[in-house]
């Protein structure tokens, strides 16, 4: 456990079961959401290290839930990855100028690459 | 009686001259006529005063007075031949000045004893004795008449028809006059010493007067013709009415028994007569004009009504305008109290109506208008001319005192009324003929009239048709806008749906293969390396496609930036290079310096990294290189934004670009590869799909048969070219030109 408290709010079942499975064997400390309402709830309520934000949600989209947890300034400090099969550049350079710290293809990242680059939000927290 | 004669033709001579001279002032011909005419009057007088003259002083005195006047009779003659009938003076002016000196000369010494000494009675006449400067006079006349009559004669040769008729008369006349004067005044006096002929002169002078005067009337001679005519006609009236006064009044003295009048009495009589007969139309035209105003009569110019109706037709198209100006003139000229125009069908049935005074109802029905109009059609309505019956009893009721029918080429155009007049007077017949000469006129106007008001209508509805027509295709346009979006929409949509259980299989596959799931057996790994590859392909097909939808619907949005492009190169390089070195492949990147390029720096990576796999894909030893130049030339034909149905969204500096698109830079992608043969050459940035009759595959060795179609499209929306050299057995050269980045 390396004590880093997760949040992973996706609404597929297989990749957000994955998703939890590789991170919990990375040690961290995984919740899940499977839709836009719930993850917001919890994005909220919970105090979470990093957040893993899937954009086509039902109920909310992410984006807005970006949008939202960002105006908390409580929250806002937390980094919110992306997690997408749009291949608008659109919706990524919105993300960006929410306040996304990176993003990931799903379809194109492997579960290797994920797990890379979610350490590397807190390596470069270390760094920085 | 001679002096009687005398004065007469004295006054007559002046009268022509006047006339003629009025006639055309600034004429030459007429200017030296009205002369010649003037000074013989005077001299006709001269001649006469000699023979009642108290003392022979005097007689002397008017003797050279008319000598004088001689000379310069003959001058007169003289230019008047010259001039005639030009309007201008041609003579030279030298020739002018000369011949005028020494005619004022003659005319001068005429006064002075030197042409006529003095006078002597002989048997009961002054006989005058000539001077030392006769003969100076006698050159004079001579000179100058003869001159002109030789001209005249020369004239009359050479001229032709009106111009000769009228030549002739003058010569004939201006002959027998002289050469009658001469024989009196001259032989007679100085060689016979009789003065007794001197009395007939006024005759001679008749004679030419009444030649001149055939001459005006037959030949227009001076363009007198109308003036000597009306004066004629005029004297002949004047002289008829004074023997009707005298013979009537004579008469009536002698069966009244009373004593005639003595002559002057009667003469007196004669002379008011004619001076009545002379004001009497003056008189009574301005009496009229004096009681039109108070009575309304006034006086009806039919050629006044026709040139004011005929002015006001031509001014205006609009048909309301031109009915209501043409009501109104009408009106005012034939002074009725109100009118009308009503316009019909060809059939008579009114369809519109325009009219001029007070409106009032019409309280008839619709078939009390029908038998006006049917009855119309055929002939004019005058209501005091029907005879009593159903017609006239309906036009009284509807107050119309005239229907006139308006046809053009025999059809019904419509009809003009009018009711009566303000001062209540009927329609006098003139009035209602030159009604009817105009009727045709404003039916053809009004007809024009209309046509131009239906071509209007006609082009608002034209106009309305077309706006709507324009806005259907707006609506149809936004509606394709729409779908196009939607099918955009779609693409996108359907794209992350597949990619969505593309993942989990790639994913979990993945997982698999890394054996998190246990320890895999190698044959089962290789299936499922196969199946992984295979879904690999297929997310990269998926991008693709989307890709290519966007390109081919214009919805690329591009960000331009300066950037070195050997760095890209280097970044992309590195990311492949693992790939590459699985397979024994070396990557280089020959370094230049050759400055930013200005383009979409995510797409060119895109592009380098779509070349760069395809080089991996065909190479088996050997490697790639991405080597840089620089290349002069034209910008691309195909701007940002000019590319068909490739748009691009500009996000900054397309000036800046535009300014530095005068250099390319080349990046050219060479292999080691087995190469491309010709065939398969010209396939290859092409969509996948197949040539004509034959089902060769584009897309070999897993490829999408997209990628090198996506990057063409994305150089040449940047605004570069993209191409290939390739030899089978020699490798292969992909290049592809980007702008460099300009000076800031």
């Amino acid at each position: 456990m390396n004590g880093k408290k997760l949040l992973i709010v996706e609404d597929e079942q297989d990749i957000r079961e994955l998703y939890s499975e590789i991170l919990r064997g990375e040690g961290y400390e995984v919740t899940e959401a499977w839709d836009g309402e719930v993850g917001l709830k919890t994005a909220l309520s919970g105090r979470f290290d990093i957040i893993l934000l899937d954009v086509m949600l039902p109920k909310v989209d992410g984006l807005k839930i970006l949008k939202e947890i960002k105006k908390k300034p409580e929250l806002s400090k937390i980094p919110i990855i992306l997690l997408t099969n749009l291949g608008a550049d659109a919706v990524i350079k919105e993300a960006f100028t929410l306040g996304a710290e990176a993003y990931v293809i799903k379809s194109e990242y492997t579960p290797d690459q994920v797990i890379n680059e979610v350490n590397k939000v807190f390596t470069q927290e270390a760094t920085a | 009686m001679a002096l009687l004669l005398t004065i007469f033709a004295s006054f007559l001579c002046i009268i022509t001259g006047l006339f003629v001279y009025l006639k055309n002032p600034k004429n030459w011909s007429n200017t030296i006529f009205s002369i010649f005419a003037l000074v013989l009057g005077l001299w006709i007088i001269a001649d006469f005063l000699p023979l009642i003259s108290t003392s022979e002083q005097w007689a002397l005195f008017w003797l050279r007075i008319n000598m004088f006047l001689a000379a310069w009779l003959c001058y007169t003659f003289f230019l008047f031949v010259y001039a005639f009938p030009r309007a201008k003076m041609d003579f030279s002016l030298r020739y002018l000045t000369e011949s005028f000196i020494f005619v004022s000369l003659v005319s001068v010494l005429s006064l002075t004893p030197l042409v006529f000494s003095d006078a002597s009675v002989t048997g009961g006449a002054i006989i005058p004795s000539p001077g030392l400067a006769m003969p100076l006079f006698a050159l004079n006349v001579v000179l100058f008449l003869v001159g002109g009559f030789a001209q005249l004669v020369r004239k009359y040769r050479l001229a032709f028809h009106l111009e000769k008729a009228q030549l002739r008369i003058v010569l004939i006349g201006a002959l027998l006059m002289f050469s009658l004067i001469l024989a009196n005044n001259f032989f007679a006096v100085v060689l016979l010493k009789n003065t007794e002929l001197i009395v007939l002169s006024p005759l001679y002078i008749l004679v030419f007067v009444f030649f001149v005067a055939y001459a005006m009337v037959r030949h227009r001679f001076m363009d007198l013709h109308l003036v000597v005519v009306r004066t004629v006609t005029f004297a002949l009236l004047t002289l008829t009415l004074a023997i009707i006064y005298v013979a009537g009044t004579s008469v009536f003295f002698i069966l009244s028994g009373e004593a005639v009048l003595p002559l002057n009495q009667i003469v007196i009589q004669i002379f008011l007569t004619l001076i009545i007969a002379l004001t009497f139309q003056p008189l009574s035209r301005i009496i009229e004009k004096v009681t039109d105003p108070i009575f309304f009569k006034g006086h009806f110019e039919a050629q006044h009504l026709l040139k004011l109706v005929s002015q006001t037709l031509p001014t205006t198209i609009l048909i309301k305008e031109l009915s209501e100006t043409v009501l109104e003139t009408i009106s005012r000229e034939i002074r009725s109290r109100d009118s009308a125009i009503h316009l019909t069908d060809r059939r008579g049935k009114i369809v519109d109506t325009y009219d001029s005074g007070p409106s009032r109802p019409l309280p008839l029905s619709e078939k009390d208008f029908g038998l006006i109009y049917k009855r119309a059609q055929s002939q004019t309505l005058v209501f005091e001319d029907l005879e009593e019956g159903e017609l006239k009893e309906v036009m009284r009721a509807a107050q119309l005192s005239l229907v006139f029918s308006l046809k053009v080429k025999g059809e019904l155009v419509g009809f003009f009324v009018a009711g009566e007049k303000s001062s209540g007077d009927i329609y006098s017949t003139e009035e209602i003929s030159v009604l009817e000469i105009l009727m045709p006129e404003i039916a053809v106007a009004l007809s024009n009239a209309k046509s131009y008001a239906e071509i209007v209508k006609f082009n608002i509805t034209l106009k309305e048709e077309i706006r709507k027509a324009t806005l259907k295709l707006k609506m149809a346009n936004e509606k394709l806008k729409v779908l196009d979006k939607i099918k955009d929409d779609f693409v996108s949509v359907a794209s992350h749906e597949l990619r969505t259980p593309m993942t989990s299989i790639k994913s979990y596959m993945w997982m698999v293969l890394n054996n998190r799931a246990g320890e895999v057996p190698e044959k089962m790994k290789n299936y499922l390396e196969r199946a992984y590859r295979a879904t690999e392909r297929l997310i990269s097909l998926v991008n693709d496609m989307l890709n290519v939808s966007r390109i081919e619907s214009g919805r690329v949005e591009l960000t331009y930036e300066s950037f070195d492009p050997v760095i890209l190169s280097e970044e992309v390089v590195a990311e492949i290079k693992p790939k590459a070195d699985e397979r024994g492949i070396y990557l280089k990147v020959e370094k230049a310096s050759m400055g930013d390029v200005f383009a979409d720096r995510n797409r060119v990576k895109e592009i380098l990294i779509n070349l760069l796999g395809n080089g991996l894909k065909f190479v088996t030893q050997g490697g790639i290189t991405i080597k840089f130049s620089a290349k002069g030339g034209l910008v691309s034909s195909k701007l940002p934004g000019e590319s068909g149905s490739l748009r691009s969204n500009q996000k900054n500096q397309s000036s800046k670009f535009k300014a530095a698109a005068k250099e390319f830079v080349e990046i050219s992608v060479t292999d080691t590869g087995p190469g491309i043969s010709d065939e398969d050459l010209q396939r290859l940035f092409k969509k996948f799909g197949r040539l004509e009759n034959s089902y060769v595959s584009v897309a070999t060795n897993g490829g999408t048969g997209l990628g090198l179609y996506i990057s063409k499209s994305l150089v040449e929306l940047m605004g570069g070219k993209i191409g290939v050299g390739s030899k089978l057995g020699e490798g292969s050269r992909f290049w592809f030109t980007l702008p460099a980045a300009g000076d800031e």
